[in-house]
């Protein structure tokens, strides 16, 4: 078993060296065979899965297994940087989680990609992804760590991006890339900020890129040395960081836009893995956060503003897509909030149950629109329950898992209420129910709408490839395996008020969709929601007053400083013209020129001769 | 000699000279011909030949370096002419006029 955790940073590189291999064959045109791509894809990540499954499996049997590889990268003074691999109970599990979502979306995307012209480049940039996933999770020190979380990044942007011929793909790639950037920025501005602390205060030069393997007494020496104003600082740099990668409330409009990519992509980036890689940082960091109360107050309040403002805006929604995308967002709230208020293993019990169920609901949502020819607003599906069975099976399993009321959202959902009720938290806690409701209410209706009552259009739907099926099933059996896995504390009391409210905003749900004429549209709430609280509006305000000032700007520079260079030129073509006009071309007059400065130039240096004589003889 | 008899002295000669200079001069810049233009600057010539024979004349008596010169630069200003011809006469069968101002590739 310690086989594979000792050679498990063979599958950051492997990956990598797919997509490199597949980068170049496509650059000389040497591999046209999607088949070859597929599988040396599958084959890549099915050896990461075999080598996560091993270390998670030693991480199980020996209690506190700490595996620690590294060899120096930098060396610049007293600074020394690290690369290698760090392997303990959290990156094991986090591994074999994106291991085993990035195989299952992969098989799916094969043929869900399979008729598309840009096929190779799909899975150029999904090996690429995994490999800097995996180089995230394993990272040793925060220095790494960003290194990665800027590759993460930026294969994000590609595979947005991915249609890039359409505008509005195109730029919603550039959005989510330039938020991304606010928050990397951000990030790095406090591990510089951190690593100066340590750098200055201790004369330790180990832990200048702040290691993981000793991060308690690092955070307790940065802790120690600090005024309280820079520490929060730190804290809140390497926050606004994790917030922006995993769209909490300032900088969440990405994540919407995000769903301009494939479903897949979607599926594994959006939902799963990379939006999580916050939570997992926060996770990483929870001995130094949790120094402070106050950071920890304020990841709460931003995850339960997150949660409460996304899922308010996912009621009125109508695109599939967008739907599960807000309630991507709103649950990354709760798991900011788990560990703000509760603890990290709840958290990322949370972040596991909440990647599986949500890389399976998007993985529906892309054959149930695949099946409608690509058209995602819940208005004009209704009644697929007959026509795709699996998928509204497993649907059903999703939602029901994801609003609190069975299989693993249940126990995570239950354990975050037990630990908010032990912590005595009856803000979060009421909160907290609110989102419950509003989870359960904007999945049942988006059920309700697609999968229930009579079709809406009237083509034949083609059948599904069974493969999709089958990978959605398999999730699906995850999730209800999960139930079994995580720990349980049978809290009947949740179990109780969970289902009660589970149940009203079902048939609340319910009525919605069946009563349609009794139900108005409340003026402003409906706006607020079906806006996303203007969120995009006042980005789109600050970004338009710049837009105005830079022209502002452009202005002065064209017509004063542009000016100014400008008349300095006419002077210069002034003077060539006017010198240009003496140049007759005429030999006659170049003589009378020559004859003529000749006589000057005698004359005056006679002159001179002469006043020089004449004042001499009067001396 | 003939220049006791009318008293005339070496200013005179020079003044002779500069006088023909100027009209050679004036003439280069001023005539369109081109044969014209070669007459004028025939005419600056012999003006300075003009001044080598007053001064050799006027002083020195001995060496009459003045004399030998003179005899050298008509030598010269023939040859010179020739070359000038030769020139002037490719030129005409450039252009086929003997207009000066039809010469201005130079223009500007």
């Amino acid at each position: 078993m310690s086989f594979f955790a000792e050679n498990l940073y063979t599958i950051i590189l492997i990956p990598f060296w797919v997509s490199l291999l597949f980068a170049i064959g496509k650059l000389f045109g040497l591999i046209k065979s999607k088949k070859i791509v597929g599988i040396l894809t599958l084959l890549s990540t099915f050896y990461a899965l075999v080598f996560s499954v091993g270390t998670f499996v030693l991480t199980i049997i020996e209690k506190n297994y700490i595996l620690e590889q590294t060899v120096p990268f930098l060396q610049l003074n007293r600074f020394i940087f690290d690369i290698g691999i760090y392997i303990d109970g959290l990156s094991a599990w986090m591994i074999l989680l994106v291991s085993i979502v990035s195989l299952l979306v992969q098989i799916y995307s094969y043929f869900y990609m399979y008729s598309d012209n840009s096929f190779i480049r799909f899975f150029i940039f999904m090996n690429l992804f995994n490999a800097s996933m995996f180089g995230l999770i394993l990272s040793p020190n925060m220095f790494q760590i960003y290194v990665f979380w800027e590759l993460v990044g930026l294969c994000s942007y590609l595979l947005i991006g991915f249609w890039y011929q359409k505008n509005e793909v195109s730029v919603a790639a550039k959005r989510a890339f330039i938020i991304n950037r606010v928050g990397d920025f951000s990030l790095l501005s406090g591990i510089i900020l951190s690593a100066y602390v340590i750098l200055t205060n201790l004369n330790n030069t180990l832990n200048v890129s702040i290691p993981f393997s000793n991060i308690s007494t690092i955070s307790a020496q940065i802790y120690g040395c600090t005024s309280d104003g820079i520490f929060i600082l730190i804290c809140l740099l390497i926050l606004l960081g994790a917030m922006a990668k995993s769209a909490q409330l300032p900088l969440h409009t990405w994540l919407i836009d995000a769903m301009q990519g494939p479903t897949p992509v979607s599926a594994l980036i959006h939902s799963a893995t990379m939006v999580a890689a916050g939570v997992y940082l926060i996770i990483r960091l929870y001995p130094l956060f949790s120094l402070n109360p106050i950071v920890l107050q304020i990841i709460s309040v931003v995850g339960i503003t997150t949660a409460l403002v996304c899922s308010y805006s996912a009621l009125t929604q109508v695109d599939m897509k967008k739907i599960l995308a807000y309630s991507t967002n709103a649950q990354l709230g709760l798991m900011f909030l788990a560990v703000g208020a509760c603890s990290t293993t709840i958290a990322m019990f949370h972040l596991t149950a909440h990647a599986i169920i949500k890389a399976m609901l998007f993985l529906v949502v892309g054959v149930v629109a695949v099946s409608l020819n690509h058209n995602q607003d819940i208005r004009n599906a209704g009644g697929l329950r007959k026509q795709l069975p699996i998928c509204a099976i497993t649907f059903l399993i999703g939602i029901l898992s994801l609003s609190g009321i069975l299989f693993a959202g249940f126990s995570s959902k239950e354990l975050i209420f037990g630990d908010l009720i032990d912590g005595k938290h009856y803000i979060y806690l009421s909160l907290f129910l609110i989102v419950s409701f509003m989870t359960a209410y904007y999945l049942f209706r988006m059920y309700f709408y697609i999968f229930e009552g009579k079709n809406k259009f009237d083509f034949e739907i083609k059948e599904p490839h069974f493969v999709l099926n089958l990978s959605v099933s398999v999730f699906a059996l995850i999730v209800i395996l999960l139930w079994f896995v995580l720990p349980k504390s049978n809290n009947v009391l949740f179990a109780m008020i969970s289902h009660l409210i589970a149940a009203f905003a079902v048939f609340t749900a319910y009525l919605t969709y069946s009563q349609k004429k009794l139900l108005k549209k409340i003026p402003i709430l409906y706006d607020l929601s079906i806006n996303a609280m203007y969120f995009d509006g006042v980005y789109h305000f600050i970004t338009k007053s710049y837009k105005r000032f830079s022209k502002f700007l452009y202005i002065i520079d064209k017509y004063i400083f542009d000016g100014i260079v400008y008349f300095c030129t006419l002077n210069t073509k002034m003077i060539s013209w006017f010198l240009s006009k003496i140049q007759t071309g005429s030999v006659q007059a170049y003589l009378a020129y020559s004859i003529f400065i000749l006589m000057m130039s005698f004359g005056g240096i006679m002159l001179v001769y002469s006043l020089i004589m004449y004042f001499s003889e009067v001396q | 000699m003939i220049n006791n008899i009318f008293n005339i002295s070496l200013y005179h000669y020079l003044i002779l000279s500069l006088t023909i200079f100027c009209i050679g001069v004036v003439g280069v810049i001023i005539v369109k011909n081109i044969i014209k233009i070669l007459i004028c600057i025939e005419f600056m010539l012999t003006a300075v030949n003009i001044n080598f024979i007053a001064f050799g004349a006027y002083n020195d008596s001995i060496a009459l370096n003045g004399f030998v010169f003179a005899i050298f630069y008509t030598a010269i200003g023939a040859v010179e002419l020739a070359i000038g011809l030769i020139i002037f006469y490719l030129m005409y069968k450039e252009k086929k006029s003997i207009d000066i101002d039809k010469y201005k590739e130079l223009k500007n």
